[in-house]
């Protein structure tokens, strides 16, 4: 364990230059994380695939709608039923509609929850950020103790990082 | 890339044509894009405040006065009476249904073909839609006349124990613009928030921050937070195209559904799909012009863009043409005598003529000879005139369908005549201008360019030297395995 640091690069390259020196000097995977303006996929950094599981929210979303769907259209006429002149309670094609619409409406919804879920959103009090990333920098976020910064500083600063900014722990 | 043009003098001019024609090999530093957006965004000049009171006083008028005069005094005020229940609220209805077609699903389907030319658009389209089912939504509310009753249609199990009837194509067609308006909003929401958070980092007013970080949802930019908002968008993408066929084909079934002459037909699920999408894209190309010119976005919506939207338009107008053609041609080799009341009705020297001339004017030959040159896709001011002409024939056409259509029926002794009174129109002015005044606000609140998204389009893009001569490429890196 150590203190956090983010080191901000101009460029993927250089970024990735970082990320194999920070390895080298035995900054374990787990203690590194890329923050970026724009997606860089993990293979490109070098860095291990995030699981994406947003298809187990998803599933579910449309299970879910698909009763909802299932309890308006054939539960509630069966609850209340409202006999009209030889017409069925319960008739199966013009439910169909409203079971798909539900349907998708449970996918939409599930699947805007599992992204806020798996993305953990809303963060409002992170700091651990500059605002230099959404100009298109690349920003390392990695632990280390005093005598391993010691070490990294000199040699991201001769990868090209134009900043190196010490992270308070308390706020992050 | 530079370096092989700076040693063959020849391929300089070869790399400035490249730029020109395609802003994802133009390639900016984000920081000045993001300026340059942000900019616009903040600038209120004198004649923006003089349109958006000259809006609002419209909105003001339309749906406050209007309307209010109407809930006052009742449905009787509109011109609506029998036989033509259905006037221009419900014509209103299904064209605003119309426009908000061309926005999330235009996106969706660019974005999931992986068009990459759509990068600038696909935000100010998708803005489109989110504006346009909101103004469609109130149609329903006027048309009820006793407003205050809407509830009723919402599911709950009140003290009679009567629940409404899900099976009524009227329900089916709120739930559809419900889901239809859940997705679409979240489908323009997810790519803007990296935008939010760049507004929110670049922000000097605290109040201007601190609304931007809670609208961002604290974005930074993480592995985990791209990866899933990749996904996401993904799956977005492919549920809010069928989403979007629903909703039209829905709202064509609260007419095909019944047994009026005219109306009964199997057709018109596609047919109003195919023409919700044909008036949608014509609005898009008129929004983008617009955009272009008054918020000085010509770097980034450029003429490939225009070209690109005025072929899908001219490719809309043949299926338009089709769709139309067939449904006319097999109802009248069918020779049902209601229909051909209607048809000497609309056609030939017929009262409903004149519109329905319009209508195959406006939707056919007009934009048929401006789309047909690339010198008219790529004018500004052609595109338009095709996007304006486009939306007057697809009103017209709902007019002729609603209306027109039950001006007359199978009994001679109940036909009728409609015009629509001083309140419809008013209401409808008033609408439209909400439409425009949301967007006009929307404007200096959100970016209407997907900065990073372009970005990220630009990394890609490469000009590469293949033989003799320069030629444009694309890295995909986001599918590096």
């Amino acid at each position: 364990m150590g203190d956090r640091y983010l080191a901000l690069f101009e460029d993927v390259e250089h970024a990735v230059e970082a990320l194999g020196e920070l390895r080298a000097l035995g900054v374990p995977e787990e203690d590194l994380s890329v923050i970026s303006g724009i997606p860089v996929a993990e293979a490109i950094m070098g860095r291990p695939k995030v699981a994406n599981l947003m298809a187990r929210w998803a599933l579910p979303g449309a299970l879910l709608g698909l009763a909802a769907g299932v309890f308006f259209t054939i539960g509630t006429p069966l609850m209340y039923p409202i006999q009209v002149g030889g017409q069925p309670i319960v008739s199966l094609p013009p439910s169909m509609v409203i079971i798909y619409e539900f349907t998708m409406l449970g996918v939409i919804l599930a699947t805007l929850i599992g992204l806020l879920a798996q993305a953990e959103l809303p963060r409002w009090r992170e700091k651990v950020y500059h605002p230099a990333i959404s100009h298109g920098a690349i920003g390392i976020l990695f632990r280390c103790d005093e005598s391993c910064f010691d070490q990294v500083r000199e040699r991201l600063r001769g990868l090209g990082a134009f900043e190196l900014i010490p992270v308070d722990r308390s706020e992050s | 890339m530079s370096s092989e043009a700076t040693m063959h003098p020849d391929l300089a001019h070869v790399e400035q044509e490249l730029k020109a024609a395609d802003l994802l090999l133009d390639r900016r530093p984000r920081e000045e894009m993001n300026y340059e957006v942000m900019r616009a965004m903040e600038r209120i000049s004198l004649t923006w405040l003089i349109v958006a009171f000259f809006l609002g006083g419209l909105v003001f008028l339309g749906l406050v006065l209007a309307w209010g005069y109407q809930i006052k005094w009742g449905l009787g005020v509109a011109g609506i009476n029998r036989p033509v229940f259905w006037g221009v609220y419900i014509a209103n209805f299904v064209f605003w249904i119309g426009i908000s077609h061309a926005g999330t699903l235009i996106s969706a389907i660019l974005r999931s073909v992986g068009a990459e030319w759509r990068r600038p658009i696909t935000r100010a389209a998708e803005a489109m839609t989110v504006f346009a089912l909101m103004v469609a939504g109130m149609y329903p509310l006027i048309h009820m006349g006793r407003t205050w009753r809407f509830y009723w249609m919402l599911p709950y199990p009140n003290q009679r124990l009567l629940w409404p009837n899900f099976r009524s194509p009227l329900m089916w067609d709120m739930m559809a613009i419900l889901t239809y308006l859940t997705g679409s909003l979240i489908f323009l929401y997810l790519p803007l928030i990296p935008d939010l958070a760049m507004v929110r980092d670049h922000s000097s007013a605290k109040l201007r921050k601190k609304l931007f970080n809670i609208l961002s949802l604290g974005w930074r930019g993480t592995e985990a937070e791209w990866k899933h908002l990749h996904v996401a968008m993904a799956i977005f993408t492919f549920i809010i195209i069928p989403v979007a066929a629903s909703v039209h084909t829905i709202v064509s079934w609260d007419f095909a559904m019944s047994n009026v002459p005219g109306w009964k037909s199997t057709i018109f699920g596609p047919y109003f799909v195919v023409g919700a999408i044909y008036s949608g894209v014509g609005a898009l190309a008129v929004v983008l012009v617009m955009v272009r010119k008054f918020m000085g976005f010509e770097y980034y919506l450029r003429e490939q863009h225009l070209d690109n939207i005025g072929k899908i338009m001219l490719t809309m107008t043949f299926f338009w043409t089709y769709f139309w053609f067939n449904g006319y041609l097999t109802e009248w080799y069918g020779a049902e005598t209601a229909l051909d009341f209607l048809r000497e009705f609309m056609t030939y020297t017929g009262p409903a003529a004149p519109l329905f001339y319009a209508m195959l004017i406006t939707n056919i030959i007009i934009p048929i000879a401006i789309l047909w040159s690339r010198a008219g896709r790529t004018t500004p001011w052609m595109i338009s005139l095709a996007g304006i002409s486009i939306n007057i024939g697809m009103y017209l056409e709902r007019y002729i369908i609603v209306p027109v259509t039950l001006s007359r029926n199978r009994f001679p002794f109940s036909w009728g005549h409609y015009v629509p009174s001083p309140v419809e129109i008013l209401i409808s002015i008033g609408s439209l201008s909400m439409f425009i005044l949301l967007y006009v606000l929307l404007s200096r609140i959100v970016p209407l360019i997907s900065v990073w998204e372009v970005q990220e389009g630009q990394v890609m893009h490469v000009i590469r030297r293949v033989g003799r001569t320069l030629v444009p490429g694309v890295i995909q890196w986001h599918k590096a395995e």
